[in-house]
């Protein structure tokens, strides 16, 4: 598993962000993430979110949710964190409003390696402790630091 | 979702209706304040009064957090605009307009797009109903046609009438008549009751067949269950509005084509743009008229003027003279159910519409929705995505698949090929199923069946 340091910065790390909506959410994604990465643009970022969820919800229960999708113009694998202090709805498995969000951005190629990465992320975010170290964090810095101090989970 | 609704006219209102069972948040938005009150007495929506493409409506109704805008007032200007509001200060994913005028609609491509006028998906109702009827005429005997992978497979609604050869028979039974057929029967009503058939269940007199074929073999098919009329001739269209213009335009040189119309201007423009159709300047509520025109010798009789009492007035009234088949446009859904056998097909147009504005709400990656019965039923082309890990279906055998009661799949499209549902079919990835549900309530199981798992990029 590739640990969350290769995925994250801190600039795409918000914590305690409003949540307000599912389409809003989306919009913060975006927005996050073409202000750091240049070569990605908002509306491509936000389009293709929107697509991949218009297919099957993203959410893995327990108030998380795991958004990803391909992108062509994506050099490496991306990731987002977001805390939110309100919970949204999100059409999880289990009904249950998100509150927690990684969002994970892959180029088009190397698919085997970006469903590891994938199924690291959510053995990761299944630990309840974890999660609750993130839930409970109240600024950007600790936010970003918990995440990466995560030592990788093995299948 | 969250989905705003503009417009609470007989589309808006039956929309909303539809989706508010759905679990999904919807406003809807108009200027008349007692409409939007009458329908949230009986539905559990939102609603805000106000004009529909204002800036500041739009935000009242929430366009910050809606996944999707539905604009469907009267006015296509204001529909569009509306469009433009919610894509440049809202952002919104989904922007679905209504557009009537075929004026607008003639440069669709061009006008339509993010960097012009900002419209997802845009609704041409008069077009619909227009390739609708085009469709029952063609096919005799059929009470609708429906396209689905743009018209390899059709499916089908007829009546069973004594001397189909199937009729009396066991289902299974139509394979030996016809070895080189494929059909599957999705769903038939008897006396308003759905059954799903099985290969043993005998088809009855009077019983409403919905079944599912390659367009090539809807003819053989049908003639399995009732005596097939011959194909038709002569077609009569009462009223020169949009619909009917444009039906005529569509048909006429394949068919002897007859048009009556009130206004002597409209007829003038008629008689310009139509090359082989007689114009008639009168009332098809005249039997003077109609008897002049032979309507006796007329194959099909198309009421589709703007009023639905005269539609159904002038309907019976051929009928009685003589029309073979009337097929009439009411918009009144309380009409729709009142008339009985004088009219053999009921058009409802906001029906039509309705189905093409699901195909876009609907969860999943779907190509068609036609909604039956009156909203009750619902036929549907769902594309299947991801692999045997990620999906409920792909790599599975069309009996592995566990059905919600009442769904069944009729056809399978892959590529240009037709795969009739059998048992021993297996889905792959980018098929695309065509499924009917006799109970349209199940379609939020239908959409988990098919929405792709966790582990899809």
């Amino acid at each position: 598993m590739q640990p969350l340091a290769s995925l994250l910065t801190p600039e795409r790390t918000a914590c305690q962000l409003p949540g307000l909506s599912k389409k809003r959410l989306f919009e913060s994604i975006a927005r996050i993430i073409s202000d750091d990465q240049f070569s990605l643009s908002y509306d491509e970022v936000f389009a293709h979110f929107i697509a991949r969820e218009k297919l099957g919800s993203t959410g893995l229960g327990d108030g998380i949710a795991i958004p990803h999708c391909r992108i062509g113009n994506c050099s490496q694998p991306t990731g987002a964190l977001l805390t939110l202090s309100e919970p949204i709805d999100f059409d999880s498995p289990d009904n249950q409003p998100v509150d927690l969000v990684f969002a994970l951005l892959v180029p088009e190629d190397e698919p085997q390696q970006h469903l590891d990465t994938l199924a690291g992320l959510a053995r990761l975010f299944s630990q309840a402790g974890f999660c609750e170290g993130l839930r409970n964090a109240r600024d950007q810095a600790t936010l970003f630091r918990l995440a990466i101090e995560a030592e990788a989970v093995a299948p | 979702m969250k989905i705003i609704i503009l417009g609470a006219g007989q589309v808006g209102g039956t929309l909303a209706e539809h989706l508010a069972n759905e679990q999904n948040d919807i406003i809807v938005v108009d200027t008349d304040g007692s409409k939007l009150r009458a329908l949230q007495d009986r539905l559990d929506i939102g609603t805000v009064a106000g004009g529909a493409s204002h800036p500041n409506t739009l935000f009242k109704a929430g366009a910050e957090d809606a996944d999707m805008l539905i604009a469907v007032t009267n006015s296509d200007e204001i529909n569009m605009m509306a469009c433009q509001v919610a894509h440049t200060l809202f952002n919104t994913p989904t922007k679905i307009s209504r557009v009537r005028s075929p004026n607008y609609l003639a440069h669709q491509e061009q006008l339509f797009n993010r960097d012009h006028v900002p419209v997802d998906v845009i609704i041409g109702p008069e077009q619909l109903v227009t390739k609708n009827i085009e469709q029952l005429i063609a096919n005799p005997g059929a009470l609708q046609v429906l396209d689905f992978a743009e018209g390899r497979v059709q499916l089908v609604a007829v009546r069973a009438y004594h001397g189909g050869p199937i009729v009396g028979h066991e289902l299974q039974e139509i394979r030996t008549h016809m070895p080189k057929v494929d059909t599957r029967v999705a769903a038939i009503f008897r006396q308003d009751r759905p059954i799903i058939p099985e290969g043993d269940t005998v088809v009855e007199v009077d019983d409403e067949v919905f079944f599912i074929a390659a367009r090539e073999n809807i003819r053989a098919v049908m003639s399995e269950l009732r005596r097939v009329d011959k194909p038709y001739k002569r077609v009569m269209i009462a009223g020169g509005g949009n619909i009917g213009a444009t039906l005529a335009q569509s048909i006429e040189s394949k068919y002897q084509v007859k048009v009556i119309e009130q206004s002597y201007k409209r007829c003038r423009i008629l008689s310009e743009r139509l090359r082989h159709t007689i114009v008639l300047n009168g009332s098809a509520s005249e039997p003077q008229l109609l008897a002049q025109e032979n309507i006796e010798a007329n194959d099909v009789f198309c009421a589709l003027t703007n009023n639905d009492e005269s539609n159904i007035m002038m309907s019976m009234l051929a009928k009685r003279m003589g029309a073979k088949k009337v097929i009439t446009l009411i918009t009144n859904p309380a009409y729709a159910e009142l008339v009985g056998d004088e009219i053999d097909i009921a058009i409802s147009p906001q029906q039509i519409t309705i189905g093409s504005l699901l195909t876009h709400v609907r969860k999943g990656d779907i190509s068609n929705v036609h909604s039956l019965r009156r909203g009750a039923a619902e036929a549907i082309e769902v594309t299947a995505h991801g692999d045997p890990h990620s999906s409920k279906v792909v790599g599975r055998r069309l009996d592995e698949i566990t059905l919600p009661d009442g769904v069944t799949i009729g056809a399978i499209v892959r590529g240009e090929e037709v795969l009739i549902a059998h048992s021993h079919v297996v889905v792959e990835t980018d098929d695309h199923v065509i499924l009917f549900l006799v109970d349209q309530r199940k379609i939020n199981a239908v959409e988990k069946l098919f929405a792709v798992g966790f582990g899809f990029f």
